[in-house]
């Protein structure tokens, strides 16, 4: 498995050097990843299904130690690995090693079935292959399948904000306003990155009217507002959101004034884990985005302080916005059951 | 009868097994023992749920975890018993009874699971709050404290004084604790970081049972936005969908002597437990998995398939 292992690392370390591309891009180069694996790998034989299962198990593992922030990559991991395991069980192959022991009571009521041994591999490689690319042209299209049900949440003559820069929310938008909606929108620049700028340029060549506000500006305007929308980085499994910092101030603004807050996320981004405080998933960025180089009798005194993520607890978010529909907070654990498997929540069982 | 009520004594008392595994336990001997079974078991049931016996005096515990292991394993019989042929009973019967056994060796499992996960919440420095006397929240702590630096705030849990149990068990471990009165909780709660309680029964709106006290915790833990953790195995898990305090079962009233020394009074009549409805609680820690409350009804599907 060495040389397997390499060669993960190898494109794992290429997704972290590249240059800071979205969840979006790095998702669909590891599916990308996984389908060629899946083509190659050997299975001739029954102890080889369980080996692939391990195999990508190991790979999720090593996406964790490499980008240990990226929880949408491992997410992918998990979607290919219950592909196969539902595979598996359509077709009655025993997927259990030596080490698996019964753990839950479903697991104990459940009856063993017969298991079968002469399995058309060809076949089962095949479906497992479909489903995959299936997999990837969700994640491919995944901003149209969202934008599509735009015209259904904004209407005319509505003020909209929105935070820094997301590009599905700007197709969210762009689609709501070639449907015909007449709306305007209020953008948060978003300090320190300032990503909301360039979420204005955007939004106004395609004919938006557009206010560019500053970040502390939000709780004054937010009685004006109608609806906010947000994207988010990941999702999880309580429903929580992990997006970039500055968002929980501005949906617990919405909360204040009883604006409703959408996020616009496609379900690739759903993770099994869950959250305790704002320090399960985050990190610091460099003191230089906010700071230029101190004095040197500064740097005894001053502490820079940049978390790169927020954690937004559920109750301030009103509706999910995903592929499959507009969500609540309390469907989130169905979709985690059919998209999931319970076996790979912690890769590392 | 009186075999039954000899039989669940002796799981409790020599063998200390918990009470949803220990009627298991009594329902398998029942099995072992029986001429007609279904009949058998149904009145084993109806006699661990309703007569007194030794389970009230035990921990004060109301019979609604027997309820919910019973009716588990009996719809395990039940579907076993559908499936199989007639003519092999002994065969059906042998199966069962090995199968009773295993499932009530699963606390240990099931015990480990749920401590993994709940350990993913603990940080150093941090105070946690506790209320009622639970073995699977002893063992979380415990290990807690092995890995991180936690100090314990335990209520004294009046009527039963379940408190003062929880206390000898940090003691021992020497955990760091201190012992509070029922009421000073909402005194204290802006200084404790996360409420941890165990469950008599889960509900199937995700709402818990648990000892009488805990809705008033909820209710303030809401109020200062800390979150409450529900720790129970997956045999907690109960057919039940109560809309308000008054839908609990009968049996969960009960006479308690009062504090000693008052002239005219000698007992009072009281719930010894109480429901906290599902909006209150953050996460189940479960051998199933994390839960939220809204995913407990899905759980429930599966495990009465």
């Amino acid at each position: 498995m060495d040389h397997l292992t390499l060669n993960f690392e190898n494109f794992l370390r290429s997704l972290k050097r590249g240059d800071n591309t979205g969840t979006y891009e790095l998702c669909r180069r590891t599916c990308k990843f996984l389908l060629s694996l899946i083509k190659q790998f050997k299975l001739t034989e029954v102890r080889d299904v369980p080996n692939l299962i391990s195999t990508i198990s190991l790979f999720g593992q090593l996406s964790t130690r490499i980008l240990p922030l990226e929880i949408s990559v491992v997410n992918i991991v998990r979607r290919v690995l219950h592909i196969i395991r539902e595979e598996a069980c359509h077709r009655n192959i025993d997927l259990s090693s030596e080490a698996q022991r019964i753990t839950t009571l479903t697991g104990f009521f459940r009856e063993t079935e017969a298991f079968t041994l002469t399995v058309d591999y060809k076949d089962f490689r095949e479906s497992i292959k479909n489903e995959v690319k299936n997999l990837y042209e969700e994640i491919e299209t995944h901003e149209k399948s969202i934008s599509d049900q735009a015209s259904t949440h904004i209407f005319s003559n509505e003020i909209i904000l929105t935070y820094g820069y997301s590009s599905t929310v700007l197709q969210f938008l762009c689609s709501a306003k070639s449907a015909g909606r007449n709306f305007e929108v209020l953008v948060g620049e978003s300090a320190p990155l300032l990503s909301g700028h360039q979420m204005c340029k955007d939004l106004a060549s395609k004919n938006i009217a557009t206010t560019l506000i500053t970040d502390s500006a939000v709780y004054a305007l937010m009685s004006r507002v109608n609806k906010v929308i947000i994207g988010t980085r990941a999702l999880m499994a309580n429903g929580g959101l992990l997006t970039e910092a500055g968002k929980y101030g501005v949906c617990l603004a919405a909360q204040a004034h009883c604006v409703p807050v959408l996020v616009t996320c496609g379900l690739f981004k759903l993770s099994p884990l869950y959250p305790f405080d704002q320090d399960t998933f985050n990190e610091f960025l460099s003191p230089n985005t906010i700071a230029d180089k101190p004095e040197s009798q500064e740097i005894q005194y001053i502490n820079y302080s940049v978390p790169a993520f927020d954690y937004i607890p559920p109750e301030l978010v009103s509706l999910y916005i995903t592929d499959v529909g507009g969500k609540m907070c309390s469907y989130l654990y169905r979709l985690l059951s059919e998209y999931y498997s319970n076996e790979d929540y912690n890769l590392y069982s | 009868m009186d075999a039954v009520g000899k039989i669940l004594e002796e799981q409790l008392v020599t063998h200390g097994l918990s009470p949803a595994y220990a009627a298991i336990r009594t329902l398998t001997e029942v099995i072992r023992r029986s001429q007609g079974l279904i009949k058998e078991l149904e009145q084993a049931k109806d006699f661990l749920i309703n007569e007194p016996h030794s389970l009230k005096s035990h921990t004060g515990r109301t019979p609604l975890s027997v309820m919910s292991g019973c009716d588990m394993f009996l719809h395990h019989i039940h579907k076993t018993l559908s499936e199989g042929d007639r003519a092999e009973f002994e065969n059906i019967k042998a199966k069962l009874v090995s199968q009773g056994l295993k499932l009530s060796e699963m606390r240990p499992i099931c015990l480990n699971r749920i401590t993994q996960m709940a350990l993913r919440s603990f940080k150093d420095g941090q105070v946690i709050l506790v209320h009622g006397y639970s073995e699977v929240v002893v063992t979380i702590l415990l290990k807690a404290a092995e890995k991180f630096n936690i100090t314990v705030l335990v209520t004294e849990c009046r009527p039963f004084c379940e408190g003062y149990l929880m206390c000898e068990q940090l003691c021992k471990a020497e955990v760091s604790y201190k012992l509070i009165v029922d009421n000073a909780v909402a005194c204290i709660m802006d200084s404790v970081d996360m409420v941890m309680i165990g469950a008599e029964a889960v509900v199937e709106n995700g709402g818990v049972v648990n000892r009488i006290g805990t809705y008033g915790i909820g209710l303030i833990a809401k109020a200062f936005l800390k979150p409450l953790y529900v720790c129970a195995d997956s045999l907690k898990f109960v057919r039940m969908f109560p809309l308000s305090q008054r839908d609990l079962p009968e049996f969960t009233h009960s006479t308690v002597k009062v504090w000693p020394g008052h002239k005219t009074l000698e007992e009072i009549m009281t719930p010894v437990v109480d429901l906290t409805p599902p909006e209150l609680i953050t996460l189940l820690f479960t051998d199933l998995g994390i839960l939220t409350p809204s995913g407990i009804s899905d759980e429930l599907i599966q495990l009465f398939r």
